[in-house]
């Protein structure tokens, strides 16, 4: 087991090393609410981006968001990584509620978590070399003299797969492969408990996504991260998720283990989105999906949802009450699911 | 299996020329801008090395020769190449004098203005809000007046002087640098980097000015190179108002309204500090078109 | 007679490091009615050679072939204005992008209406009407409303429909599509694959779709292309493809799906990168990310294998040791280079 980097500061009630499966996280019922558009003579409308969403993230495991545009995951993994208070509701890291800590606890809170972003392009500073994108967290925390900190980053760029002579290297001479690599490391170099991963595969080829994604599992086997992955790619999801929690219009509509959600989907909208995910499977089974015919219609604007069950319009099983009634998450079978009429869909 | 896994696993690193080198590349396609760059080079080393390379003190006044024309017109001589003026002094003299002196003002004015307008810029961007509004509408104002006339206005308040009419042209350019420096800074902040070292605790000040700033300065270099020839001219023209530079300091706007009345009998007088302003402001303009159109791709790449 | 004949088609850029071909040797032939899928990596020249065919290179890209043909017109020697009679009306492409491919000023009704005038389709309440039915045949609900939208008013998935809806304005008989869904989100993406396909079923028409998604290609194409660093290094029908692959790197390809690797922790990876202009394998160009590598396939670069082999139809593939049905080189024992 390999001890955590040199400049290791880990939370005061954190054991360095703990155990796979302990909560690192909790969620309980975040909520963000945007105004958009108002002026100085009109009051603008209100967007609930995240609507009551509750989960916890795990020493060691992976809880995969899935969902499409609107259903605001990429909101959630902001307030997950502290850059944005929620309106509503608590998160606790390591048992510590965030929203009623005092400044100095906050700050190590917010140290214990965080990002990996999309866009490898755009995500490092492109006038910064590798090595001072890697040293900089530490150069703000005030860990290490210099060698220290020099001796840290190499450390980290041997452990993503870089080479040593990479340091001095500025992004643009890197492949998006490589730079998510260093985006990597970079999260890292504070020593994180929760890693927030906002689709960090999603723009690189088949080929380099792999790669990334072993180094990811790798990673969070020897340095015992809780991942929360965010991700658009089902297939991606399915290989690294333990769960997984699926969004529709700022809610949570299942939530589920992995195996069970794939094998069993319980909301009409995962059943949805799982035949559509074009996949190797349904030609080489040759099997027509089981009933589901492509949705119809648009995907809701957050500024105008529809009443009662947020789905209730473009979903194949949708009946008066849904309508009316917005279903809670109730568990099923394992699952908490949010609808109405999920025992009898089947 | 070795040779594959260790050819094959070796990430491979695109041996690009340095960005700097590229740079040069793009920039030297541009005849213009590189001839302005030589001229401006020129300017430079004559500026540095007056007392060398000028013939004669600039306020001396050689009571013998009064009015001499430049050595090419009878009458003249290679003493005094490009004439004498009313009371006596070397116009070539003057000129590179001057030259010192209009690039001390160009370089002034644009530091000053570059450096306010830039934290003024990134503070609107960063703040946002009210102090975003206030900022920018202040900046509108400043923007509403000719810049001559704000300039003139400016000078009258605090005097004549080449000091005072420093500050009044860095006044006037203020408000350019302020709405690059804001527009390129809100551009870079959506980006995820500044996210990112917001992750790792970055403060404020240190996303403004480490991590933010170098990403906003090529637009800000760009318009620093013209707005060097356009305080140039400024400083000129308040000089050729009586507002700037007084007499006998030799600066070129102020040689010109000073020879005014002589522009019949010895046009040299007029001439060759007006040559030298065209040049001087033609040179700095090639160069700073020339560096746009070289930075501009590589930012678009 | 084939709708599509395309022969060595190659496309070189002088770039500031030298020549750089992004396209080396694409062979093409499509047959009306057939869905052609090109499925490739980022650099792989998928575009590229697209862009080619439809003579939208522009300097300073050049581009050679030995043969272009298009129905009886030869694409190579045409004037600028015969070339635009057909691009457009008898060839049309759909982009990536849909919120950047229409142009943000002028109403989804006038560009799909500019489509038809430009190529001379009637006068102006003819076309009104053409726009109308267009809107309805891809699908958009309510299309005489829609028609003064600008398209930032809309979707990505509407913009995208309309995007089809000028492409189709014409009656094509070709239509190439560059990841058209790339952009949108998976049940949109359903639909407009869905729209593709049946609208190609339904007017007969040619289809040509790029994309990188392999799961994309599995559920539309009836033949796959897979090219590799600017060349075609297989094509075979897509049954075949998916389950018995000739080219290693097509295999390397689908083993690295996470779809294929269910149950295993660590997905299998091609090590190493895509050459850049930089580095370009004296060889095969994917020598250096191979398996089966062999110190002749370092040498030599392979040319494109068109004999026909046990398989019916024949299926080309640019390998010096092309994969057999259970995924090993056809050589009992491929030599390891200097190992």
């Amino acid at each position: 087991m390999t001890p955590p980097l040199p400049s290791a500061d880990p939370l005061p009630s954190a054991d360095p090393l703990p155990s796979t499966g302990a909560v690192m996280l909790e969620a309980r019922d975040l909520k963000r609410r945007y105004t958009v558009g108002g002026g100085i003579f009109s009051r603008g409308a209100e967007i609930r981006a995240v609507d009551g969403a509750s989960f916890t993230l795990a020493v060691g495991k992976t809880l995969a968001v899935v969902g499409e545009s609107g259903c605001g995951k990429s909101t959630l993994a902001r307030m997950v990584a502290l850059l944005e208070p929620p309106s509503d509701g608590e998160l606790l890291i390591d048992g510590a509620p965030v929203g009623e800590s005092d400044p100095a606890t906050r700050r190590r809170l917010r140290l214990a978590v965080q990002m990996v972003f999309q866009n490898p392009y755009a995500s490092l500073n492109p006038r910064q070399t590798v090595g001072a994108a890697l040293e900089e967290p530490l150069i703000i925390n005030h860990r290490g003299d210099a060698r220290a900190r020099g001796e840290t980053a190499r450390a980290m760029m041997a452990k993503v797969g870089l080479r040593p002579e990479h340091y001095g290297r500025y992004p643009h001479m890197f492949s998006g492969g490589q730079r998510q690599r260093v985006a990597i490391a970079r999260a890292l170099m504070l020593n994180p408990r929760v890693v927030v991963a906002d689709e960090p595969v999603s723009a690189l080829d088949i080929s380099i996504q792999a790669q990334v994604l072993n180094l990811m599992m790798d990673l969070q086997d020897e340095f015992k991260l809780a991942y929360l992955f965010i991700s658009h790619d089902l297939g991606v999801v399915r290989h690294i998720a333990d769960d997984v929690m699926v969004m529709y219009l700022g809610r949570p509509v299942e939530q589920a283990p992995k195996t069970s959600l794939f094998a069993t989907p319980r909301h009409p909208y995962t059943k949805v989105l799982l035949a559509a995910t074009p996949s190797l499977d349904h030609r080489l089974a040759k099997t027509d999906k089981p009933g589901i015919v492509a949705v119809k219609g648009e995907l809701p604007s957050p500024l105008n949802p529809p009443s009662g069950c947020a789905f209730h319009k473009r979903c194949p099983f949708a009946k008066d009450r849904c309508a009316v009634d917005r279903p809670e998450l109730r568990p099923i079978d394992g699952h908490q699911v949010a609808c109405h009429f999920a025992e009898e869909i089947g | 299996m070795a040779i594959t896994e260790t050819a094959a696993t070796a990430p491979r690193l695109a041996p690009a020329p340095s960005s700097a080198r590229l740079l040069w590349r793009a920039f030297a396609e541009n005849r213009g801008a590189v001839g302005g760059l030589v001229i401006m080079l020129v300017l430079i080393v004559v500026a540095v090395f007056a007392e060398l390379v000028a013939p004669h003190s600039p306020i001396e006044q050689f009571r013998e020769a009064l009015l001499r024309p430049p050595f090419w017109v009878e009458g003249g001589s290679w003493r005094f190449p490009m004439g004498t003026d009313d009371i006596g002094r070397d116009v070539l003299s003057r000129v590179i004098y001057g030259a010192r002196l209009s690039l001390i003002i160009g370089s002034s004015v644009v530091t000053l203005s570059l450096a306010l307008g830039t934290a003024l810029g990134l503070t609107a961007a960063f703040c946002g809000g009210t102090v975003d509004i206030g900022l920018m509408r202040l900046m509108d104002v400043l923007l509403v007046f000719p810049s001559l006339l704000l300039a003139i206005v400016i000078v009258a308040i605090l005097g004549p002087g080449l000091f005072n009419a420093m500050m009044a042209v860095s006044l006037v350019t203020l408000p350019h640098f302020t709405r690059l420096a804001r527009a390129a800074a809100l551009t870079e902040l959506s980006r995820d980097y500044v996210t990112a070292s917001r992750c790792a605790g970055a403060g404020v000040l240190r996303l403004m000015f480490i991590t933010v700033l170098p990403n906003c300065l090529a637009p800000l270099i760009v318009q620093g190179t013209l707005g060097f020839s356009s305080s140039i001219l400024d400083a000129a023209a308040l000089g050729f108002l009586g507002l700037g530079a007084q007499p006998p300091t030799p600066e070129w706007g102020t040689m010109l309204s000073s020879s005014m009345e002589f522009v019949t009998r010895a046009w040299w007088m007029v001439l060759f500090p007006g040559l030298a302003i065209l040049i001087t402001v033609l040179a700095f303009n090639l160069f700073g078109d020339g560096l746009r159109d070289a930075l501009d791709p590589k930012l678009k790449r | 007679m084939a709708l599509l004949e395309i022969r060595n088609l190659s496309v070189e850029f002088a770039t500031a490091r030298g020549p750089f071909r992004a396209v080396d040797g694409v062979d093409l032939t499509l047959d009306a009615g057939e869905v052609l899928g090109v499925v490739g990596e980022s650099g792989s020249g998928k575009s590229v050679s697209m862009l080619a065919v439809m003579g939208l290179i522009g300097y300073p890209g050049k581009v050679t072939a030995d043969r272009m043909r298009f129905g009886d017109v030869d694409l190579q020697n045409l004037s600028t204005g015969d070339r635009r009679k057909l691009v457009g009306k008898d060839m049309a492409m759909v982009f990536q992008e849909p919120m950047s491919s229409l142009n943000p000023c002028f109403t989804v009704g006038w560009q799909i209406g500019e489509a038809l005038k430009v190529h001379n389709m009637g006068d102006r309440s003819t076309r009104r009407r053409r726009v109308i039915e267009l809107l309805h045949q891809v699908g958009i609900p309510a299309p005489e409303t829609r028609l003064g939208s600008f398209p930032h008013q809309l979707s990505g998935g509407m913009n995208q429909r309309v995007m089809i809806a000028m492409a189709l304005a014409c009656d094509p008989k070709l239509i190439i599509a560059d990841e058209p869904t790339t952009a949108l989100d998976v049940t949109i993406q359903k639909q407009i694959l869905d729209l593709l396909v049946s609208l190609q079923r339904d007017r007969g028409m040619a289809l040509v779709l790029i994309t990188h998604d392999m799961g994309v290609i599995a559920e539309t194409a009836q033949r796959v292309q897979v090219m590799y660093a600017g060349q075609m290094v297989e094509e075979q029908a897509a049954d075949q493809l998916f389950a018995a692959p000739r080219h290693p790197y097509t295999a390397a390809l689908l083993d690295a799906l996470p779809e294929r690797a269910l149950g295993k922790r660590r997905l299998p990876t091609i090590p190493g990168m895509v050459p850049g202009i930089d580095d370009r394998p004296r060889g095969c160009l994917f020598s250096p990310r191979c398996r089966f590598v062999t110190e002749h396939c370092v040498e030599v670069r392979p040319g494109l294998d068109r004999t026909a082999t046990d398989r019916p139809g024949g299926a080309p593939s640019r390998c010096h040791y092309p994969l057999d049905p259970a995924g090993h080189p056809r050589q009992a024992e491929p030599q390891r280079a200097g190992a």
